[in-house]
């Protein structure tokens, strides 16, 4: 009797099957552009584009800056001891030979720190560049899941910053190294050593040809 | 031989019988409509979200796109670099960059008072240093500039950067949104359930059907046994 004519939810479990169907095929799709997008986002990121060379640039451009800055100050500081030297005779003397070990060792500390300081800068531009690789991360997965796009958003601007590189002048890179000054404060490091070498190549008493660093 | 009310118990139990079952049909009926009215509206509701859910995702997905492709090598280095020549320009004053080229007013202007009566050689060799001295402050600009455009000038890679990826995650954010309301609103069509269909009075017309059969046995009985 109730066979034929009885009410039937068949309809309603196949609308279910479908729904479950189609809920399916979406994560698989959802699944399928996640990997796709952290694909575009590896290779773009990757270093095929941001690579050695982009860094480097970076790194040189900061050298090139005050490297010459260095240099300059270098060449200044030699010329004026030089002079120094040649005033108080010292010119070809076991003090000179001091004098411009000083100055080497100077300019060698002085340029490895400024090599340091353009390698941790170019270090942080690494890492303002892993920021903004990590944000698109974030946006890929913010587009394929609505409930975290807040949140990512949220903190986005607090993410990919660069370290302000030092552009500043550098200032006086090399210690002032007075020769001749027989009245100039002692007991600056070195002196005793350049007084003694001084003594043994110029027979000379300590007084005006003392060298003080 | 069967008196007459038991005929009459006999025919009411059936046409309570069929009332019943002609009841049971209307209710089913109504029912089968009801189901296929539920699944309509539930497809209807289904596709729509889909279709709205994912018009919104592809919203997202265009600024998501868009950030990434401003944010590629090429495209941040083409940046860079026309941000270090215009930093190149703000940053070198005038005076030096003409001194740099050769003017020579602005060479002359940088010179002592008195050398401009000097030898020619020595004016020669005086304004060579300047040059000189322009070009290689010039060049030390432009690595100031080229470091500068990395990270924290106006149009530098920092500043670019987080304006593309705010501008991506703002869309993204209000597509995220928008996406968790009409998905709220879906859950609550969803949780709509199918009418239920109750067969008003079908107990009433079982028992008068039962009744009448009882009254209709009954007949039947007496009349039997009197026949013994």
């Amino acid at each position: 009797m109730g066979g034929k004519s009885g009410p039937s939810n068949n309809q309603m479990v196949q609308f279910e099957m479908q729904q479950a169907q189609e809920a399916r095929d979406k994560e698989n799709a959802r699944q399928a552009r996640l990997n796709q997008g952290k694909s575009a986002i590896d290779s773009i990121f990757g270093n095929d584009n941001f690579g050695d060379p982009f860094y480097n640039k970076y790194q040189q451009a900061e050298l090139d800056y005050t490297l010459p800055q260095l240099q300059k100050q270098y060449g200044e500081a030699k010329r004026t001891a030089e002079a120094d030297l040649a005033r108080a005779g010292l010119l070809r003397s076991g003090a000179a030979g001091f004098v411009q070990g000083k100055l080497t060792d100077q300019q060698a500390v002085n340029e490895a720190g400024l090599r340091a300081k353009a390698d941790t800068d170019t270090s942080d531009l690494r890492k303002s560049i892993a920021a903004q690789q990590q944000q698109a991360y974030n946006q890929l997965y913010a587009t394929e899941d609505p409930t975290v796009a807040a949140n990512t958003a949220a903190t986005s601007a607090a993410n990919a910053q660069l370290q302000t590189p030092n552009v500043a002048a550098l200032g006086d890179m090399f210690k002032p190294i007075a020769i001749g000054l027989g009245s100039a404060i002692p007991a600056v490091t070195g002196q005793a050593e350049a007084q003694r070498q001084l003594n043994a190549r110029t027979g000379r008493e300590s007084g005006s040809g003392t060298v003080t660093s | 031989m069967c008196d007459p009310i038991s005929i009459i118990g006999l025919g009411f139990s059936i046409g309570m019988s069929l009332y019943n079952m002609q009841q049971q049909q209307d209710m089913a009926s109504k029912q089968q409509s009801a189901n296929d009215q539920w699944v309509a509206y539930q497809r209807r509701q289904s596709q729509n979200y889909l279709q709205r859910d994912e018009d919104l995702r592809r919203n997202a997905e265009a600024g998501r796109e868009g950030a990434l492709e401003e944010l590629g090598a090429k495209k941040q280095t083409a940046a860079q670099e026309s941000e270090s020549e215009r930093l190149k320009t703000s940053l070198t004053p005038e005076e030096v960059a003409a001194q740099a080229e050769g003017d020579p007013n602005a060479i002359a202007g940088a010179m002592f008072s008195g050398q401009q009566h000097g030898s020619e050689e020595m004016k020669t060799a005086i304004q060579g240093h300047i040059q000189q001295a322009a070009i290689e402050a010039r060049k030390r600009i432009a690595a100031l500039a080229d470091v500068q455009s990395y990270g924290g000038s106006q149009y530098g890679l920092t500043n670019r950067a987080n304006t593309i990826l705010n501008t991506a995650g703002q869309d993204i954010r209000l597509a995220g949104n928008e996406r968790s309301g009409i998905l709220s609103a879906y859950n609550v069509a969803k949780a709509v359930e199918p009418i239920k269909i109750t067969q008003y009075g079908g107990g009433a017309a079982g028992g008068l059907a039962q009744a009448g059969a009882g009254v209709a046995g009954q007949g039947l009985g007496n009349a039997l046994a009197a026949s013994i």
